[in-house]
């Protein structure tokens, strides 16, 4: 990757220093917009592509010329068949001057769309695809083809049936609501370090996709706006299933699993995976619950022990009532807890104390005997298992 | 004594006459014959005479000699030493009754590895926020413990239901849980202890067959092992249970499953193996529940009242107390004719008894 990049670095180069061999610009020729604008081009000349040149003005780049990213164009009138613009040119991190430094062409050179694109697959999305060629806009302006509301439809050029899905989806219908709170395409998938799914780093991977979703439905004043219990995500952690795909196992369910993805509908849609009348057939499919009955939708999934401790109104109802009861059943096992193994560490230490009167001197090497290599040895495995976590995890 | 053998070692090597270096053989083998049964006959052989020996021998023979005697002097002491420890064991072995039946023994040792390999298993998946679910998640140990999990349970489950066909029908088995049953005078014995722990008192309660703290360690079992396989059972067929009581069930049983797994753990680690093995009568290990043997030493500190009740029964031999005598007063034997082996101890032998055990044990023991 390193040496194509190389290469394609110097071959822009060597148009730059011939631009700088003919100190004459192009001002005094025929003007872009002769061909590129005009339906009656000059003689000798054929009408070019279209280009909206009022839009290219408001754009971000509206104060550039043409040939600060046309490069190829040294002459006019041009070849026909131009090399595409590399906005790699100026948006890259080392460029000193001008144009903001963005790590995002190095993301986008990992992520799938940029593997293809350095692989030489025309189909492959360059910058231009989404962010628009000559009406770039920041993504906060709402004409911008990657500004949030629109998002889809330009993702959706390309991946139709995702975005077909995901506009059925209740996530699309809070977007078209109008809520900047809720999650677009580039929320979900990343906007430049796009990966598959089957790629662990990604964050739709089995390994990621829970803190993925978890970095909206875990955040309570977001969660607030739309009704939806904040709490479900640490549930779904401390539940069989979250503790399971924490330890990576590849048999249990993650988010996008009962839930669906794309088009993603809340449990009171009669469509949603999650509706009761359809829980039987989610939870019931092959290689998880087989025989999964109605049953199963009696009650709610996601409970969390610590539910009722949050500052929040959720769960409600029996719900609530029921996370109450699981509460007060661990918390009568904590005081159970407590309660034992402070008796038997009391009594312990009694029975010790009885026998040090009758060991005297005895008891120091009793001390020496037991605690010291104990502790040293559970001081020891705790330790080296530390370690061993942090070599592992770095 | 080196002077004899030295010229001749500085001509060995010119030398090489066949004869005499078959000769000095002959004389080195006789001397080594010689050696060996004295060595064989008195033990041990004195060092001035072995030099003797040496110096009288040829030179040749000379080094060989020294090894070989030294060897067997090393054989025989290493033999006597053998002796003396297998001596020593049975000696003990004859001051030991046996405690632990085989078959406690062996639902003790099903019991005891599976749920140490349940623990092992299950901690990561109650703590898997701390570094043990890293350690597991890194090692992606999680397929294997889930299966070993279960196995260990089927095993635990086995026994369990072992244990209650063993009580239910096998005599040994209803007469250790009637035993076990707690009584009255447990608490009593609770405060008898600390009473001798604080001052207040001398003598330590005098135990019977199980003392409260088994007592304790057997209903704290039992009630785990309850409570711990119908949860596991629950989620274990998780699709049977939620068709028929909903989701909720497996969460109370997630919850009281993973507390009480942490509550027996704790108990086990900590107040079982206090008891068993760490505590300082007992440290570093007690083999009690391996080999099934208590000494008798141990049986008058620990279980006093059982002790006096098996030799009520004529359970425990002669030889057995005989470093005892206050004991083997409770145990009339050949002086009182062979009705005395399995019949009631002699009156006399209760007033012998001295406070420590003797006591409490004819209290028992005399139906009266």
């Amino acid at each position: 990757l390193g040496a194509v990049a190389v290469a394609a670095a110097l071959a822009q180069l060597l148009p730059r220093s011939a631009a700088r061999a003919q100190p004459e610009p192009i001002q005094i020729r025929p003007r872009c917009y002769d061909c590129h604008l005009n339906p009656n081009p000059p003689a000798g000349t054929e009408r070019g592509p279209y280009v909206d040149f009022s839009r290219f003005k408001r754009s971000t780049h509206g104060g550039h010329r043409c040939e600060s990213c046309h490069r190829a164009v040294v002459d006019l009138p041009h070849a026909r068949d131009l090399p595409p613009v590399e906005c790699r040119d100026c948006h890259r991190l080392d460029n000193t001057a001008g144009a903001p430094e963005l790590p995002s062409y190095r993301e986008y050179e990992r992520s799938v769309h940029g593997r293809l694109a350095v692989a030489g697959d025309p189909k492959a999305p360059r910058c231009q695809d989404c962010h628009g060629d000559h009406d770039i806009l920041r993504p906060t302006d709402p004409e911008s083809h990657v500004n949030r509301f629109v998002l889809a439809e330009t993702c959706g050029k390309c991946h139709r049936e995702s975005a077909a899905r995901y506009r059925m989806s209740s996530h699309a219908k809070a977007i078209e609501k109008g809520y900047p709170e809720a999650p677009v395409c580039s929320d979900c998938h990343g906007e430049h370090l796009i990966l598959a799914p089957e790629e662990s780093e990604s964050s739709i991977s089995r390994a990621q996709i829970v803190t993925t979703c978890a970095t909206c439905h875990e955040d309570i004043t977001r969660m607030k706006l739309f009704g939806i219990d904040p709490t479900m995500v640490e549930a779904y952690r401390e539940s069989y299933h979250g503790v399971a795909s924490k330890f990576g196992s590849a048999a249990t369910a993650t988010c996008v699993d009962c839930h669906g993805h794309h088009d993603v509908l809340g449990p009171e849609d009669p469509k949603s995976t999650v509706h009761p009348a359809n829980v039987p057939a989610t939870c019931g499919r092959a290689g998880c619950h087989e025989g999964a009955g109605p049953g199963f939708a009696r009650g709610r999934v996601h409970v969390s022990v610590h539910a009722t401790t949050h500052t929040t109104d959720f769960p409600e109802g029996r719900d609530r009532t029921f996370a109450k009861v699981i509460r007060i059943v661990e918390l009568a096992f904590i005081a159970l807890t407590t309660s034992v193994l402070f008796s038997m560490i009391l009594y312990m230490a009694f029975d010790l104390f009885y026998r040090w009167v009758r060991l005297r001197g005895k008891w120091a090497r009793y001390v020496a005997v037991v605690t010291v290599p104990l502790g040293v040895t559970f001081w020891a495995v705790i330790r080296v298992a530390q370690v061993f976590v942090e070599k592992l995890r770095s | 004594m080196s002077e004899a053998g030295r010229p001749e070692d500085g001509s060995h090597g010119c030398e090489g006459d066949a004869a005499e270096r078959k000769l000095r053989e002959y004389v080195a083998e006789q001397l080594r014959r010689e050696i060996a049964e004295k060595v064989e006959t008195e033990l041990e052989i004195a060092e001035g005479d072995r030099h003797a020996i040496v110096t009288d021998a040829t030179a040749a023979g000379r080094e060989e000699i020294e090894y070989t005697v030294g060897r067997l002097v090393r054989d025989a002491r290493r033999k006597r030493l053998r002796s003396a420890r297998r001596r020593r064991k049975q000696a003990a072995r004859a001051e030991e009754i046996i405690r632990h039946s085989l078959v406690i023994r062996l639902q003790h040792g099903f019991l005891a590895s599976s749920v140490l390999l349940l623990i092992l298993t299950g901690i990561p998946i109650k703590f898997h926020e701390t570094w043990f679910g890293d350690v597991v998640a890194a090692l992606s140990l999680v397929d294997a413990m889930r299966v070993l999990h279960r196995v260990a349970a089927a095993v635990l489950t086995a026994v369990a239901l072992f244990h209650v066909f063993w009580i239910v029908f096998a005599r040994e088995g209803w007469s250790n849980f009637v035993e076990l049953l707690p009584r009255g005078r447990d608490f009593t014995d609770v405060w008898g202890a600390l009473k001798v722990f604080f001052g207040r008192s001398r003598r330590m309660p005098q135990y019977g067959r199980f003392n409260f703290v088994e007592k304790f360690d057997y209903w704290a079992v039992y009630w785990g092992v309850v409570i711990m396989v119908g949860t596991g059972l629950l989620m274990t067929f998780n699709t049977y249970f939620m068709n028929r009581l909903g989701p909720y069930s497996m969460h109370v049983a997630k919850v009281i499953h993973s507390d009480e797994a942490l509550l027996a753990s704790l108990a086990l680690l900590i107040w079982h193996f206090y008891w068993a093995h760490f505590n300082p009568a007992k440290f570093p290990i007690n083999m009690a529940m391996f080999t099934g043997r208590v000494s008798i030493e141990e049986m008058i500190h620990e279980h006093p009242a059982e002790l006096a009740e098996r030799i009520r029964r004529g359970e425990v031999p002669r030889e057995a107390l005989l470093k005892h005598p206050e004991w083997l007063a409770l145990h009339p034997g050949n002086e009182a004719g062979p009705e005395g082996r399995n019949g009631v101890a002699a009156p006399e032998g209760r007033g012998a008894a001295p406070e420590d055990g003797g006591a409490a044990a004819g209290r028992r023991e005399v139906p009266s």
